[in-house]
């Protein structure tokens, strides 16, 4: 097959399962059947069939299309599909093209892979739900839009693609929306990335803006990227940190992070695909899609990394605090994030991604090992109920300590090697601070990644009873399970350092899009590299030696570790309390002055709209008067007009 | 030839068509208003093809001839469809055309 056919076939198969299983959705919520157990329906399992046969064949299609490039020429190696033109107004001129270059490509294969396995998990998990049509139809064309947004040329068709992975995300967190609390979980999510994205919008309009004098009014990312050194460096800042903003949003950065922890409310596949595999590592992607524009404004990739090592540190203290064991995954989730911004902070974007890449794997294993033992203990995410599953959980223990280890950045695994990578990137691009928040944030990430091992899996049960009735899930589920632990131990082979006998493969392979002259060098040094690794990896194993053994004792609480911490565990616990600031800052003052502009509005409306409306209903009612439905009537208004007619060409003398 | 003459029967024809059918409700009188205004106009037909020793004043004549003699028929056949199933020929009854 030809390559713009493969990349045809990695769009449009997960939009053709959305649309089957949306029609399935249609039918199934017509004939609610009663379901018992874990069982899937008839309807059910043609429904899982082409659920997840679109991301397979996307996937398929994604790994040809990737060796078919290994093949070519590092030149060469670009595929793109026309589909015509969308729109063109004035000098806007947009164009469905969809291209896949190196950067892209390693998009594609994380959201087709890692959704497939995902996608088959939750056939597993979700057997049973009223809903499981639904479900698929929305985990496709959250798929379908994530393509779109990783494919895409044009910014604006990316903004269609970011708005699409948006919805599918709020309708995916309220999920199960008849539980109030789940439903405004989803309005939260999707409330906040609107806030985010009307930054976005404003940097794509400074751009098209500022480009239009010299001819190059387009929002094509190439030619953007071509023309951006003309822009003068303030109006480059300004856009670069107003696109920054919608990534914030997107990708769950401070302030704007407080909608992901709530995002726990959906189904765990759905945490796991959206909310730490793909959708939220977009503001990432994005941002390094944008390199040349961030290159031409440091100021604007001081400020990303600056923000994402604050992110990380913040995110990465509350995730040692949480006592439900999504929401541990979720905040730790929020501090990888930060990571990945301070790795292109530091202008190491092959680092940044290829983070993304290893995360994306060892975080799915994260989340959706945690989903094997919520299922396991029968819907059950409370830590203080957890605990002693490792003899029963035989598959998903395993799977779970090496996600942890892999979180945590301990070697051989693909965490230590893309962690490894970023700390070092911010050592040798000289911003020293970065690096100790970095160090410490792995401290901190190893600490809390073993205290969720030891709570979940070592010691006595905390609950006799649920561990006694705890099962291992059957092969829908362990098999996503058993791949992504092969993939997040072995991504790391990718990028393994020089010194340790390894290649920079990964960075080479994305060499064709970040020229190795603008990512910079991220060993620079032997000796400097081996002692920040040595120093990084003691500080990873100290935390996770101290966060096993506090808590893998017997009773050991899910609380404060140390009596006198009491007081800030607290305030750490509830997230520093940015949520309740910005309740205090932001919400309340909108809220009050929308309920003050409320009479004003409805007065202006009343007069405007509404009188404008009676005004028509009333001459309608006045002209109907004239329809009697009488022949003669008519016949009389005809013999006037006549009259008329003939008076005005009489009196006007026939001219 | 004075054309006053016929143009001024003429104009009468017209004057009593339009009355009547404005007037007028039983069915049968506005068809025969009808008639009466087309012979009207007819008759300046003539008149003026006369005036002008022309043919076509006389062959629109015998068009508006023939149009009148189907307009007929069919109207006819309408208004005896119309007493059958209303039993009455008043056109006040049938308003119809209202919404």
């Amino acid at each position: 097959m030809s390559h713009v056919a493969l990349l045809a076939w990695i769009l449009f198969a997960p939009l053709a399962a959305a649309a089957l299983n949306g029609l399935l959705a249609l039918r199934s919520a017509r004939v609610p059947v009663p379901v018992e157990g874990h069982h899937l329906r008839p309807m059910d399992r043609l429904a899982a069939g082409i659920g997840v046969a679109g991301p397979l064949a996307a996937a398929v299609a994604a790994w040809s299309l990737g060796f078919a490039f290994l093949a070519r020429d590092r030149s060469l190696r670009l595929t793109e599909l026309d589909l015509g033109t969308w729109f063109s107004m004035g000098q806007a001129h947009v164009t469905w093209l969809f291209r896949v270059d190196p950067l892209s490509l390693v998009m594609v294969l994380v959201v087709t892979t890692v959704g497939t396995l995902i996608h088959l998990y939750s056939v597993g998990y979700m057997a049973g739900d009223a809903g499981f049509p639904r479900f698929l139809t929305w985990l496709n064309l959250f798929t379908f839009a994530m393509l779109v947004l990783v494919t895409a040329r044009d910014l604006v068709v990316l903004f269609l693609g970011w708005e699409g992975v948006g919805v599918c995300s709020y309708l995916l967190i309220g999920y199960w929306f008849s539980d109030a609390a789940k439903a405004a979980a989803g309005l939260k999510a999707f409330v906040v990335n609107r806030i985010g994205d009307l930054g976005l919008l404003l940097g794509m309009f400074l751009l098209f803006w500022s480009m239009a004098p010299g001819g190059q009014a387009s929002l094509d990312i190439d030619l953007l990227s071509a023309h951006v050194t003309k822009l003068s460096v303030p109006l480059a800042t300004a856009a670069a940190v107003l696109l920054f903003v919608g990534a914030m949003g997107k990708s769950a950065q401070v302030p704007l992070h407080i909608w992901l922890p709530d995002a726990m409310a959906g189904p765990t596949p759905v945490s796991a695909l959206i909310h730490a595999a793909t959708m939220v590592t977009a503001g990432v992607y994005m941002v390094a899609r944008m390199h040349p524009l961030y290159h031409h404004a440091p100021a604007a990739l001081a400020f990303i990394g600056s923000l994402g090592a604050l992110t990380a540190l913040v995110a990465a203290t509350v995730a040692c605090t949480q006592t439900n064991i999504k929401r541990v995954i979720a905040w730790s989730t929020v501090s990888q994030l930060g990571y990945m911004f301070m790795g292109l902070g530091a202008g190491a974007f092959s680092a940044g991604i290829y983070h993304l890449f290893t995360h994306a794997f060892f975080k799915a294993l994260f989340f959706l090992s945690a989903g094997a033992v919520i299922h396991a203990l029968h819907g059950e995410e409370e830590l203080g109920r957890m605990g002693g599953l490792w003899s029963k959980l035989r598959v998903t223990g395993p799977a779970f300590v090496l996600a942890a280890a892999a979180n945590a950045g301990l070697p051989p695994l693909s965490g230590f090697v893309s962690k490894d990578a970023i700390l070092v990137a911010t050592w040798n691009a000289h911003h020293p601070v970065w690096f100790a928040v970095g160090l410490l944030t792995a401290g901190l990430t190893a600490f809390y990644s073993f205290r969720l091992v030891a709570l979940v899996l070592a010691g006595p049960p905390r609950d006799a009873h649920l561990a006694e009735h705890a099962h291992e899930a059957g092969w829908a589920m362990t098999l996503p399970l058993v791949l992504l632990a092969v993939g997040a131990v072995g991504a790391g082979v990718l990028e393994w350092p020089h010194e340790l006998g390894g290649t920079l493969w990964f960075s080479a392979w994305l060499e064709p899009v970040f020229y190795p002259s603008l990512d910079h060098g991220v060993h620079a040094n032997a000796v400097v590299d081996i002692i920040l690794t040595v120093g990084s990896v003691a500080v990873v194993a100290t935390g996770a030696a101290i966060g096993f053994s506090l808590h893998a004792r017997d009773g050991a609480s899910t609380g404060a570790p140390l009596t006198g911490l009491q007081g800030l565990w607290a305030t750490v616990k509830r997230g520093w309390h940015v949520d309740e600031v910005l309740e205090r800052v932001v919400v309340r003052p909108v809220v009050f002055s929308s309920r003050a502009a409320a009479p004003f509005l409805d007065f202006l409306l009343g007069w405007g709209a509404r009188g404008f409306v009676q005004g028509l209903a009333l001459a309608g009612r006045g002209l109907a008067v004239a329809q009697s439905g009488l022949a003669r009537h008519y016949a009389m208004v005809m013999l006037g007009g006549l009259v008329a007619l003939v008076a005005w060409a009489v009196l006007s003398g026939g001219r | 030839m004075a054309l006053h003459a016929p143009l001024l029967v003429a104009a009468a024809l017209f004057s009593i068509g339009v009355g009547g059918f404005v007037a007028r409700r039983n069915v049968f009188a506005l068809l025969m208003c009808i008639e009466l205004m087309l012979n009207a106009v007819n008759l300046v037909f003539v008149t003026f093809s006369r005036q002008w020793l022309s043919v076509e004043g006389h062959v629109t004549v015998l068009l508006v001839v023939a149009l009148a003699a189907a307009e007929a028929a069919v109207a006819l056949a309408i208004v005896i469809m119309l007493f059958r199933h209303r039993e009455t020929l008043d056109v006040d009854v049938f308003a119809s055309m209202k919404e």
